[in-house]
């Protein structure tokens, strides 16, 4: 057997890239009430508005603020020219955008979103590796969470295949 | 001249391999492996299977655009993924585990409790048009999916090119067809186990032919038997009794929900063993993590035994039959650029 092969394919699919780690969905809980988020989060409580960009050079215009949530206006699919091909990439009728996040301390931050939306987090368009990914809190109104070590630079945020013309968004630092 | 030899022998593989189809299609398989049936109605093509292609990744076949049939059936996991089950759009809780799709085209029946489905070209209406569960939401709305691939000029070029004969119509039919073309070529016979019965003597571990000597001896090929490590036929495995007489949960209760008949309760269609190292969770609910515990949940029913005699393993004997079931994982399938996401149709970038 090729042990390398499958050393590789293991960290592939334990630990990998933007694509491969947003796979565990699970259907969302069902509430009888909101709930406050915790403290680490506490920003995706009060969001601002922030349209996102069809095209790369739309981008200063769509920036996230770190640990701030953001309703986030998308675009149909067929309106976005993406940087990267989305691994999963949204049918027509779907929505998607570009988002400009600027990180300025290195560390693991989470990409918040309120829906099982498709993210890939580009630098230099290139796709950034996940680290860890899971449910958001329940009854949070997060229904997803991504992390990815970062370091100081700008970077951009693909959403793809949403069903909805918006989605809420934080980017949020983690240690 | 050894470079001379292993040419040769190269070349006699591949002409070997390049079986011509009736249709003139080029199958490439490795050697030894016939082309699975294709029917009558649908011959192969290079122009249906790039269609295929493009229809596989697109998720215009879901109702709000979020869901295709390799959101659930990703390559680098044989075209599975490695969730228990996968809600369908919505958030609709899923019923079964995506069974891999390696080799499909050899199979029949297909899915994992229904003996109606033996048709690949109209198996996909139950993931698209399906509402138990709903998966990709579009029954009732054929209409509205081709109208989706028609309002695409490049999707109106490729089923023009795929379907002259039906003057390039759009519509559940030849989306169909087109899928189970592209579905036919995904084909898995180049992993270790493979290449070992090839001749490689290199290509499987000591442990993993350890481990295949104790898969027959342990009856597994029983079920799990021949090319695909399947009989294509369904058994109750005993993984619940939920009420002392090997009960299932009201949630899936397997065949006995087509058939009716009592014997059928909790028996689903022996899954194939190809990438099985790459495919869990395990079981048709996805309920099981890992290959031993999935080996250990054979418990009883037509399994009888079965149980007692994987309890009775050591270590180092599960082991082995864990490496047995890695080398059937095929890297070139998993990693072959022609079953992937495509970044080109029509000559332009596909986003």
């Amino acid at each position: 057997m090729n042990a390398k092969f499958l050393a590789l394919l293991a960290a592939a699919l334990l630990v990998s890239g933007s694509a491969m780690a947003q796979e565990m969905r699970e259907p969302a809980p069902k509430c009888e009430a909101m709930v406050a988020p915790p403290p680490a989060l506490a920003g995706w409580t009060n969001k601002s508005d922030v349209a996102s960009a069809t095209k790369a050079d739309g981008l200063t215009q769509a920036a996230l603020t770190i640990d701030k949530g953001a309703t986030v206006a998308l675009h149909p699919t067929r309106d976005v020219s993406y940087i990267a091909q989305p691994d999963k990439p949204g049918g027509s009728v779907s929505n998607g955008g570009l988002l400009a996040v600027s990180i300025a301390t290195a560390g693991t931050y989470q990409i918040n979103l309120s829906s099982g939306a498709w993210i890939d987090l580009l630098q230099d368009g290139k796709a950034v590796l996940s680290t860890a990914h899971a449910p958001g809190p329940a009854c949070t109104g997060i229904r997803k969470t991504v992390q990815f070590p970062l370091q100081p630079g700008r970077y951009v945020l693909q959403l793809s295949a949403n069903a909805a013309p918006d989605i809420q968004v934080m980017v949020s630092r983690v240690q | 001249m050894m470079r001379g030899l292993l040419l040769g022998a190269a070349l006699t593989a591949v002409a070997a391999a390049a079986l011509a189809a009736p249709s003139g299609y080029i199958w490439h398989l490795p050697p030894g492996v016939m082309p699975p049936p294709v029917p009558a109605d649908n011959p192969m093509s290079d122009a249906k299977v790039a269609l295929g292609r493009r229809l596989f990744y697109d998720a215009d076949l879901s109702i709000d655009g979020t869901t295709s049939c390799g959101t659930c059936h990703e390559q680098h996991r044989a075209f599975t993924e490695g969730n228990a089950s996968h809600p369908g759009v919505g958030g609709v809780p899923g019923k079964r585990n995506v069974m891999a799709l390696g080799n499909v085209a050899y199979f029949t029946p297909l899915t994992w409790a229904d003996p109606t489905q033996h048709d690949m070209e109209t198996q996909m209406r139950v993931p698209v048009l399906g509402t138990n569960p709903v998966e990709m939401g579009m029954a009732g709305k054929e209409d509205e999916l081709a109208r989706r691939l028609a309002a695409d000029d490049c999707y109106r070029q490729m089923f023009q090119g795929a379907f002259p004969e039906d003057k390039g119509r759009i519509d559940m039919k030849t989306v169909g067809k087109a899928l189970a073309s592209f579905e036919r070529t995904l084909i898995s016979y180049d992993a270790p186990y493979d290449k070992a019965r090839r001749g490689d003597a290199s290509a499987m571990s000591d442990a993993a032919h350890r481990g295949e000597t104790l898969f027959s001896s342990l009856g597994c090929a029983t079920c799990h038997s021949g090319a695909n490590f399947t009989d294509l036929k369904f058994h109750a495995i005993g993984l619940y009794d939920v009420d002392g007489k090997g009960g299932y949960p009201a949630r899936d209760r397997g065949l006995i929900e087509i058939s009716g008949k009592p014997s059928d309760e909790g028996a689903m269609r022996t899954p194939s063993l190809r990438n099985v190292a790459l495919t869990g969770p395990y079981m048709h609910d996805g309920s099981i993590k890992t290959l031993p515990d999935a080996m250990r949940g054979h418990a009883g029913r037509e399994a009888s035994g079965l149980k007692t005699r994987i309890a009775a393993l050591d270590a180092g004997e599960m082991t082995d039959l864990v490496a047995f079931l890695e080398s059937l994982s095929d890297r070139s399938f998993v990693t072959n650029p022609d079953f992937a996401l495509p970044k080109m149709a029509c000559g332009k970038a596909n986003y």
